[in-house]
Parts: structure tokens; sequence; C-alpha cells
């Protein structure tokens, strides 16, 4: 039993997701109200009810505008587009565990008791989404940014190039993982590349992004939005919906941390929702929390070992490789899915607890996320 | 310092990202000999994209971009052992 156990822990009782386009007929105001118009029914939760609101607005795109209700939503947009009136809300920096992270606070304390949270990104097919075009620059960027190094993953490049030489790791060893994520969204329906039949020589072909990630290897830009309602396990137990408790959570510069809080070591995961932002993320998980040994990812992960059916089936919803870039709300999404049995025709059989992890491997969260009973 | 150092990291941007570079560019990060603990963020100059390697051994050049930019970039060592 864990501190937040023993202060009768948290659980996220209902969540909602809009359609994922990159063609986006509306604001993205609209799409994130939807999204909470679906959490609410999926909780069986009447707005009135919600006394908290958790948002991240920030990191919608380095190159668009940034106009609230237009590209991105505020706490106070989302509050008074549904007529909210919460007694704790907060704008979050833009990891969702982070959201939950605060949430958790504020319920814990008592400060709400039902909180929703909301992360909606925008992005229009042939927008610049990463690009930077600055003649000035301060702070630690004014070391980087001058050598055209910043946006697009130059950093996780940079890292890969590194294990690739100091582990002997290859491009067709890394296709595992892509492989895994459009397999999966392929049993999505709301996945971006649910129609996908990318091959290993497609994939080898493609244009580099940032050598050594080629263009599969980046998660895609989307316009969606997905939002969760959170309470306390107690109220939970109230209310006539499956929900999913968040057992343990922990900052990624102490990874085990979560599995060691809930009690629990890697054998305990029945699932895993590992960040994708980049193709190479999830060999730093997979090392960290101990599924394989330092420098050994880039084989546990072959032969199917992380799609369904085979020893930790990963993103089972496709990632953010295969159902878009959410930020990490649809790995959420998705683990909260597998542990309340209502994750269709990719549920995993029997699981109990599934990891999530968001964020890249040095600015992280991760979370247990487990069956409410 | 000596000015030489050694690639620990590199990649080859081949999207636009940042206005004003002509593609494919290499960005390295390199560790100073001489200064345990620094890395510098530097572009990877005189030779082919493909020569770059983890491990290779490299020297700073200095790069005048205008009358009041010098950027510290790296070549290949030649005369590394």
């Amino acid at each position: 039993v864990n501190a937040t156990q023993e202060l009768g822990g948290t659980a996220i009782i209902g969540f909602g997701a809009t359609e994922i386009t990159r063609q986006p007929d509306d604001t993205i105001g609209s799409y994130a109200v939807r999204a909470v118009r679906a959490a609410l029914e999926s909780a069986g939760l009447d707005k009135d009810e919600v006394d908290g609101y958790v948002g991240a607005p920030g990191l919608a795109s380095y190159a668009t505008n940034h106009w609230d209700g237009a590209d991105e939503v505020s706490a106070e947009y989302m509050v008074s587009s549904l007529g909210l009136r919460p007694r704790w809300s907060v704008d979050t920096s833009g990891l969702v565990l982070g959201m939950v992270a605060a949430a958790r606070g504020a319920l814990l304390t008592g400060a709400c008791q039902y909180v929703v949270g909301v992360r909606a990104l925008y992005y229009r097919s042939g927008a610049k989404y990463s690009s930077v075009s600055s003649r000035e620059i301060g702070g630690s960027e004014q070391f980087t940014l001058p050598y055209g190094y910043g946006p697009g993953g130059a950093r996780h490049a940079q890292w890969l190039s590194r294990y690739n030489a100091l582990n002997g790791a290859t491009r067709e060893e890394l296709f595992a993982i892509v492989k895994a994520g459009h397999e999966h969204a392929r049993l999505n329906p709301r996945a971006y590349w649910r129609n996908s039949t990318l091959t290993l020589d497609e994939y080898l072909e493609s244009r580099w992004v940032v050598e050594p990630l080629c263009l599969y290897d980046c998660d895609i830009p989307v316009t969606g939005a997905a939002a969760f309602i959170m309470t306390t396990t107690s109220l939970a137990r109230t209310r006539d919906v499956p929900f999913a408790t968040v057992t343990s959570m922990s900052n990624g510069f102490h990874p085990r941390t979560a599995l060691d809080d809930a009690g629990l070591t890697h054998r305990d995961i029945g699932v895993c929702q590992l960040y994708d932002g980049f193709a190479c993320f999830p060999y730093f998980w997979y090392e960290a929390l101990g599924f394989c040994a330092e420098g050994a990812a880039h084989r546990f992960i072959q032969d199917g070992a992380i799609e369904l059916g085979g020893r930790i089936p990963t993103n089972t919803f496709g990632g953010s490789l295969g159902e878009g870039r959410l930020h990490g709300i649809g790995h959420l999404h998705e683990a909260y899915l597998q542990v309340t049995d209502q994750a269709g025709p990719r549920q995993v059989v029997n699981v109990e607890h599934g990891l999530v992890q968001v964020g890249a491997p040095d600015r992280s969260w991760v979370a247990v996320i487990s069956r409410g009973v | 310092v000596s000015g030489s150092g050694v690639v620990t990291g590199y990649c080859i941007v081949s999207q636009p990202f940042v206005a004003g570079f002509v593609t494919p560019y290499v960005v390295v990060r390199v560790s100073l000999i001489d200064a345990l603990g620094v890395e510098l963020i530097a572009n990877f100059t005189g030779s082919a994209t493909a020569a770059i390697a983890i491990g290779a051994r490299v020297h700073v050049v200095f790069d005048e971009i205008d009358d009041n930019v010098v950027l510290a970039n790296f070549k290949l060592e030649t005369n590394a052992a």
C-alpha cells in the first residue's frame, strides 16, 4: 500500500475522444468540447458535477499561430465553452501524465471531486509543423539552433545514432516498433493509419527526416482531442461504470518507482503504452523498466514480442506512430480501455495492470493504471 | 582547451526545419577531450556526410557566418592517432 493508496487513491471513470484527421473542418475548440461531452457520457456524469479542470494547451506546434480556441485550448476557453464552474483548474505544461498527476493531487487533497482533463491538438495538412525561421535566439537554444539543431527530432536522432553504434542495432530491428504501431492501428477505427499496409521495404526506402530517423519513425501530426474524467477511488465505486485506478506514478527520472510503489515488477504488467513520438523512444523504457537488459531492447522487441499475443503487447491502439500525435492522451486512453476490458478487437486477455509512459526519455512520466475494483 | 573532441552523437538533417540551412547537413555532439563532461552541438564540415561516425576524432574550425557571427564547427582530425 503506497501513500496515495492510503489516501484512498484516484480513478479514471470515463474517457471520450473525437475522430482523428489531417483535414479538420472545425476549430480545435469544437473538437475539445466534443471530447469532453463524450467523456462525460462515458462516465455517466452530468457536467454540473464537474468541479475540477486540467488541461495542457501547449506544444501544439512550433510553427503555427497560437490562438485560443482555434488551434489550442486554455482552461479559460474550455470552462467558458462548456459552462463549467470548477473549484479547481490548472493548465499544465504538456505531458498528459502531468495532467493526471495534477488532478490526482487535487482529488487527494479534497480540492475537488470530479476532474475533467482535456488534451487537444490541431494540425492541418500542408502546414509547417516543426520549422523555425527566427533570426534571433536566446537561452540554451543560442548554442544549438545556429547549427540547425532543434526541432524535428534532432536530439533523438543523435541519441539513436549513439544507441545503434554502441549496441549494434539496425533499422530492420527498429522497424519492429513501427510495425507494431501500424498493425495495431488496423484494429483501431480512429487511427490515422487504420488502413496501413506498410512493409519493411517501404519503411527502408522512405525518406530520411533526420537520419537515422526516417519518415515512418516520426509520429504523424493530426487534429484530434480526447478527454478523461477522474475522481477518487471511493467515489468511483459509487458509480455504475467500469473504472481504472491510477495506482502509482513517478517522474521518468525514477522509472521503476511507479512499479515499486505499486508493489509490482514488469512481470505483472499485461500491456504497455510507451510514448512513441519517435520510434526509438521505447528502447529506453524497455531497458529502464527492466523488461530487458541495457542495450538489449533492439533484440527484445523482435519476433512479435511487442505485438498483440506477444510477451508484452505495446501501444495496442497504434501509438502516436499509428494512431496519430495526440501527445500521449491516446496512450492513457488505451491503458484505461485495456484494464476496463473495453478495447474491443485489440483487447489483451486478463489485464490487471497496464503501464503508461508519456514524454521523451529525458522529460517523462510513468504510471501504473489498474483494473478498478 | 585544445579544440579536439570525440563525436558522441550525430544526426543528418534532411528536412528543412530551420530556415537558411541547405539540407542535408550534419549536426554532431562533440565531447571535448580535455574538458571532461563538456559537450558541444556543432555542424560537421569539410567531409562528405557519410564520413561521420560515433567515436570519430574531430577538431574545431571557426566559420565566419557574417561580420557578427562566428560558429565553432568540427571537422575530422587529420593527424589523429
